[in-house]
């Protein structure tokens, strides 16, 4: 049990407005669990909570099979790194490395060694002696690091912690820390609202959304079979609109969009005859080429270039599309080019429009 | 950083501008240092270096002890405004308060009120609860004034205080008071200690509210230095003034290497100094024998020497406390209060008459004070004070001319000062009753005249006559004299004659229609604690060697007769100390004139302010 975390219908509200609204949540021991939402859905809330500067109005957190409610944020076995570090200023690098473990009433003699043990692991051995404003960006990041880890906390808990690094560094870091979490074999509670940094580095993601869990799943079941539109829209699935369903049988649903394109969907089950349902394709499964079984000719309205991919926005009849393309397959197309987009039933997404009310 | 360097070196009128500025802040400080070294005794002119004023500093317990006492109780409000407004701005950084606004509004309104109205309610306050006004009541005040300007100092400093740093701290493992400790206090120190800094200086100059709620023991540097305003400031107060800027930036130095982040140990030296400047004065000087019994007198600086008092103390095995006073008014005002604990004051002859009327005057046993005979009669039984039953004449002096002898020959009435011939080279008393006296002395009338007509007259001749004048001047006269900026300067004797003594080229004189005479009083408030002490006190300056030694060593005229045959010959024939008997018989005292004040400081007002 050591590391677990277990969240058990946790509300909270400020003045009136719920920042978490009945959420449970188990994080296994050793897990690298991201929640991940964008801003205001309550995700550094639930972080919070968790490491006791806020308490629940309602619900139960256990760490480690202990119920914490009684516990101030210093008695906790978890500990926190900031979204903008949080390093005491006024303290050498190995002061503030030191900070815990002097609290923790470690002995004096080992808090140098085990100072530089925490400088090792983020790799900035020989920093002790510096002061905070030294420091760039990432060396802060890493030094916040192991000012939590030297502690061994159970569960560390991580706010954000990338949001001030440039794109290379957050790179660089993603793969760092999540080395540093296989090694120590801690829990990490990780926040963020980057997508592709949750999808990266975590064991499993729960996406947030007004206070909500609205999907549990590790990357993969995330990004390939995303359950709401709200997640959808936030994991990059840029097509997505709402259609009648005008028949379903052999497996495939055949749909029609408001804008009058009629397409085929592999059935999941949802699909109900003469109803309305929701859909998403993700614009890198669809092709500029025909070939697979929803195809239809189309016109180029507009190019977004992006380096290693170019986004197309196409338009088939009435409907607007994103098309991605990797770099080395985009060849000399034009805006007012005529083409020809495909996509299988299999990348046809149902959607809920809601999340289901939890179980 | 850079860059604000690169925007200023851009711009020379910028930084001309920023030097301007420095230069007018801090050119009077160094004037000031300067002139603390200068051999003369005037600011106005080099003289060569010296250190005797510090030498005569460490030789000058009044102003030692005065020193000692500001910086206790700045000391001391600094502590309590410090822990005060830390704690206060820590709260309103936590915690919403319902009302807030108004809260806010509250704690700054201290800062915003007329210095004089906190003063006059602080005075209130403590005659209500029953505090004698004394040195605690002055710690408590400047504490009351002072701890608003810590609360929005140290607020400020945390609106800019990270708090994620607490948050940090507690998720570390750090308790509430642990995270005060290491995190919210090193954050916020440099708004603390600038806190704590302001606190001291608003502590070290306060006057006025000082002035109201001091008491027994409780004159601080500021009051001292006001109080010698009537008897010439001496450059001891520049050598005091340099010490304490010397030890203030000293500390400034030392909080700015901590500041750094420096070892502790590179600020130790500069705490040390600064330290050793501050604590200074209380290894000086000594401190006065302590009795069980005190006799608390309050008096006009440079009225009562410290050897003497130290006599007294010794003949009679009690503590003397000496505070002091600027003006009979401030001293009126005081005494009014009923709240104080003097035993002994020294009023001019017509507040006598003033604290006589209120009945603030203990009559005096004469049984008790055998050396009464020893005064002039020509001083006794004054129309202030029928029978001396309230009072004994201290000292006496005359309001004359004092000038250049060399540059306007002989003078020998006030009409040299309406003389053409010395246009610009006139100093009048900027004192409504001495400059329109003089003019009514100058026309045959009375210093006391009160007929409205004859004062429109004078109001006509001083306007008349403000062609000719240089300034108006009550505080430092004599000085201005000293240095030839003016070369008839009226004004009276005691300061005079203390610069005549350095300068054989001034000559005082009493003009033949007469001058004014004023009479300083030993009297004993009917509240005083001590009155068998304050009688014994008396009668001790009634002694021939004691009234010889206090006019010898403070130079005023002394009316004791049998004091005379001990003076040096060089008080006892200075003219300007002792005018001859027949010059004695011109002088007229100024009475209380009542309401008839008010059209006399209406009438000086509109003389001044005219064209």
């Amino acid at each position: 049990m050591r590391g677990a975390v277990s969240v058990q219908g946790i509300t909270k509200t400020f003045g009136g407005l719920a920042a978490v609204q009945d959420v449970s949540l188990d994080v296994k021991p050793g897990e690298f669990l991201t929640l991940l939402g964008p801003s205001g859905c309550g995700k550094t809330t639930l972080l919070r909570l968790i490491a006791g500067f806020e308490e629940p109005d309602r619900g139960a957190i256990l760490i480690s099979g202990r119920d914490v409610a009684a516990l101030p944020p210093n008695e906790r076995p978890v500990n926190t790194v900031f979204q903008h570090y949080a390093l005491f200023p006024h303290r050498t690098v190995a002061g503030n490395i030191a900070f815990g473990l002097e609290m923790k009433n470690v002995p004096r003699s080992e808090i140098p060694g085990r100072v530089e043990k925490g400088l090792e692991m983020v790799r900035l051995p020989g920093f002790g002696e510096r002061r905070i404003d030294q420091l760039s960006g990432g060396q802060k990041q890493r030094i916040a690091l192991a000012r939590a880890v030297v502690l061994e906390p159970e569960v560390l808990l991580l706010d954000e912690p990338m949001a001030a690094l440039d794109l290379k560094l957050r790179k660089e870091m993603q793969v760092e820390v999540k080395n540093l979490q296989e090694r120590l074999k801690i829990t990490f509670v990780f926040v963020t609202h980057d997508q592709d940094e949750a999808l990266t580095m975590s064991d499993r993601i729960a996406v947030m959304n007004q206070g909500r869990v609205e999907q549990l799943g590790t990357p993969e079941e995330l990004y390939e079979r995303p359950r709401t539109r709200f997640v959808a829209d936030f994991l990059a699935v840029k097509n997505i609109v709402e259609v009648a369903v005008e028949s379903v049988e052999g497996g495939k649903a055949r749909v029609r969009t408001g804008g009058g394109t009629v397409l085929f969907a592999k059935d999941d089950g949802g699909y109900t005859v003469g109803g309305k349902a929701w859909i998403g394709v993700r614009p890198e499964q669809i092709a500029l080429s025909g070939g697979a079984e929803n195809s239809y000719p189309a016109v180029i309205d507009d190019e977004i270039y992006l380096g290693d991919c170019t986004d197309w926005q196409v338009r088939v009849g009435q409907d607007v599309l994103t098309v991605s393309e990797q770099a080395t397959s985009a060849r000399g197309r034009k805006r007012g080019d005529a083409a020809t987009v495909s996509f299988p039933a299999e990348a046809v997404l149902r959607l809920d429009d809601k999340p289901a009310p939890p179980a | 950083m850079a860059d604000s360097r690169a925007t200023l070196r851009s711009s020379p009128g910028l930084a001309l501008f920023s030097a301007l500025v420095y230069l007018f802040l801090y050119a009077p400080i160094l004037v000031l240092v300067v002139f603390s070294f200068n051999a003369g005794r005037l600011t106005a002119e080099w003289q060569g270096f010296t250190f005797a004023w510090y030498a005569k500093l460490l030789h000058n317990p009044q102003i030692l002890s005065a020193l000692r006492n500001s910086l206790v109780v700045a000391t001391a409000s600094t502590v309590a405004c410090t822990i005060l407004g830390t704690a206060a701005a820590l709260a309103f950084h936590k915690h919403r308060f319902r009302k807030q606004a108004a809260m806010d509004a509250l704690i700054t309104v201290p800062i915003v009120v007329p210095e004089i109205v906190l003063a006059s309610s602080l005075v209130l306050l403590f005659a209500a609860i029953g505090l004698r006004l004394g040195f605690f009541t002055v710690i408590l005040a400047h504490i009351a004034f002072s701890v608003s300007y810590a609360v929005v100092v140290v607020r400020s400093r945390l609106a800019g205080f990270d708090r994620s740093l607490e948050e940090a701290a507690a998720d570390l493992g750090a308790g509430p008071w642990a995270t005060f400790w290491k995190v919210t206090l090193p954050g916020i120190a440099p708004g603390v200690l600038a806190g704590a800094l302001l606190v001291f200086a608003l502590s070290i100059d306060d006057y006025v509210i000082t002035s109201f709620v001091a008491g027994v023991g409780a004159t601080t540097l500021p009051i001292q230095i006001y109080s010698m305003v009537r008897t010439g400031i001496s450059p001891e107060i520049n050598a005091v003034s340099t010490i304490l800027l010397a030890a203030t930036s000293l500390l400034l130095f030392a909080a700015y290497r901590l500041e750094q982040g420096r070892s502790a140990r590179t600020a130790v030296i500069p705490i040390v100094l600064s330290l050793g400047l501050l604590g200074a004065p209380f290894f000086l000087g000594g401190r006065a024998a302590s009795g069980d019994k005190v006799l608390n007198v309050y008096i006009w600086s440079n009225y009562i020497s410290p050897e003497t008092v130290k006599k007294f103390e010794q003949r009679y095995g009690v503590h003397v406390n000496v505070d002091l006073y600027d003006t009979n008014e401030a001293m009126l005002a005081k005494v009014a209060t009923g709240n104080v604990a003097y035993d002994i004051l020294c009023p001019s002859n017509y507040p006598v008459e003033s604290l006589r009327h209120q009945n603030l005057l203990l009559p005096l046993d004469h049984t008790a004070l055998p050396h009464l005979t020893n005064i002039d009669p020509r001083f006794l039984d004054q129309a202030y004070d029928p029978g001396n039953r309230y009072s004994v004449p201290y000292f006496w002096g005359t309001g004359g001319i004092a000038y250049d002898k060399t540059k306007v020959g002989t003078v020998d009435s006030w009409a040299a000062l309406w003389d053409a011939r010395w246009k610009g080279r006139i100093l009048m008393l900027d004192d409504p009753r001495e400059a329109i006296g003089a003019t009514f002395k100058w026309k045959g009338l009375s210093y006391n005249t009160v007929d409205e007509a004859k004062l429109f007259e004078a109001r006509r001749l001083l306007m008349e006559q403000k062609k000719l004048v240089k300034t108006y001047n009550a505080s430092n006269f004599e000085d201005v004299l000293l240095s030839r900026d003016v070369w008839l300067a009226q004004g009276w004797n005691g300061q005079f004659a203390k610069v005549m003594a350095d300068d054989h080229e001034l000559t005082y004189v009493i003009p033949k229609e007469g001058a004014s005479m004023f009479v300083d009083s030993l009297v004993i408030p009917a509240s005083a604690p001590h009155p068998e002490l304050a009688h014994a006190f008396i009668d001790f300056t009634l002694e021939p060697e004691i009234a010889a030694e206090i006019c010898r060593t403070m130079q005023y005229s002394t009316p004791n007769r049998a004091a005379l045959p001990l003076l040096p010959a060089a008080i006892r024939d200075n003219p300007a100390i002792f005018p001859p008997d027949d010059v004695v018989g011109r002088l007229e005292l100024i009475h209380d004139i009542g309401e008839s004040t008010v059209l006399y400081d209406r009438l000086w007002t509109e003389v001044k302010t005219s064209e």
